[in-house]
């Protein structure tokens, strides 16, 4: 066989290391835990990330819906909560810098936000959590690698203190012990989990443009 | 239209949904151990099944209404938890086939889903409302039973009805027949559900 398929949720982040890789060595990222990063540009990632958790919420929620078990159900339920208090501090962050939710979604925010909606409406359990699993582990993969050198004067500290911290890393081993659980078919998760890794990219490309 | 005009306009089918036989005899005491028990695990199924209901709505609910449906799926599945260790308590299996009438009303759950959320929405708070004022008819409770009135009577359950009352009346102010309609069955499969626990019987 030439090309192995990679299932586990620890082989398919494995399979994505260079998008991880991109990720955190972006500007966007690195001038979060530097402070070099312009206020204008995280202004514009925060009101995108808002409307991002909302939609991510609601695929929590269809993905709640369709889990087959008794397990499922509570897990979901927990990552729901767990994404809705993100989604409240990131309107609470939007007030406090001084930005309102009105624009209209950026077309990267839009792709993904109707990435994550589709799957989680049109496709088993599984393949939902391999289009979500990426937001989370990379996340905290972020905030566990930026914490070290993280600048305490930066203004984005607590972003990076908020992923470093332990929740994160829970609720994405247990978004990831779901992918593991229910899995579904091989090249449609890798596809998907891919999929999500470029458009996380594309997502801090976006902010940084933008301004 | 308010919430509280479906109630009025179908008094005599709402006061079916929430007065019967099988709630008069958790008050006095009488009601038979397999018909509670057989209520507690066919509503543990139906709880469920109320679970994905809510998340489906949510996941069409507007901004303003996430929080009250993150924390009805969070008290839901508490309830689900709560519902396994009493019935682990009294030795009650709930590993049981659904009973007709709890999959008839499960389905209508699940056709909930295809209609606008103002339908949904009304539907959910109806069956909350439902349930609430059952069990309140049943109060104070036969000291057998007093845990679960004083549970399903509680504050924070009422206060949660209330605000599903408060979005049902602002999506009501638009609403019409599919609203209705959808109120009157959940009325109706209220009754049925406390009929089949009480007699085994389909409703």
């Amino acid at each position: 066989m030439s090309h192995q398929a990679k299932v586990t949720a620890h082989e398919l982040w494995n399979a994505n290391q260079d998008l991880a890789a991109a990720c955190l060595a972006h500007p966007f990222v690195q001038g979060i835990a530097s402070g070099e990063l312009s206020v204008r540009r995280f202004q514009v990632y925060v009101i995108q990330d808002a409307y991002f958790l909302e939609a991510f919420a609601r695929a929590y929620a269809l993905a709640l819906a369709k889990s087959p078990d008794r397990e499922g159900v509570a897990v979901f339920k927990d990552l729901l909560v767990g994404v809705f208090e993100e989604l409240t501090l990131h309107e609470g962050y939007a007030r406090r810098w001084g930005v309102s939710l009105e624009p209209e979604p950026l077309p990267s925010t839009s792709t993904y936000r109707d990435f994550l909606l589709c799957t989680a409406s049109l496709e088993p359990v599984g393949h939902t959590a391999a289009a979500m699993a990426p937001c989370m582990r990379l996340y905290a993969f972020l905030g566990q690698q930026l914490a070290p050198k993280l600048n305490p004067q930066s203004p984005y500290h607590e972003w990076v203190e908020t992923y470093a911290n332990a929740d994160t890393e829970s609720l994405a081993s247990r978004l990831e012990a779901l992918l593991d659980r229910y899995r579904g078919e091989p090249e449609r998760l890798a596809w998907l989990y891919r999929r999500a890794m470029e458009l996380e990219l594309a997502f801090f490309q976006a902010a940084w443009d933008a301004a | 239209m308010k919430a509280k005009d479906l109630i009025e306009g179908n008094a005599q089918l709402w006061r079916a949904a929430t007065h019967h036989a099988f709630l008069d005899e958790v008050r006095h005491g009488t009601l038979s151990p397999a018909a509670f028990a057989r209520w507690l695990s066919q509503d543990y199924h139906f709880g469920v099944a109320l679970t994905r209901t809510e998340a489906r709505a949510l996941a069409c609910a507007p901004r303003e209404d996430l929080e009250l449906l993150v924390g009805g799926i969070q008290a839901m599945v508490a309830e689900l938890d709560w519902f396994e260790s009493k019935a682990s308590e009294r030795a009650i299996d709930l590993d049981v086939s659904l009973h007709p009438t709890a999959r008839a009303y499960i389905d209508y759950l699940r056709a909930l889903t295809d209609e606008p959320y103002s339908v949904q929405l009304t539907a959910l708070w109806a069956l909350e409302l439902a349930y609430l004022e059952g069990w309140r008819t049943a109060r104070p409770g036969a000291p057998a039973f007093r845990e679960f009135v004083e549970h399903w009577t509680n504050d924070a359950f009422a206060a949660y009805v209330d605000a599903l009352e408060a979005a049902a009346n602002r999506v009501l102010a638009h609403a019409g027949e599919p609203e209705r309609e959808a109120f009157r069955w959940i009325a109706s499969y209220e009754q049925d559900f406390w009929q089949m626990a009480y007699t085994g019987r389909d409703g």
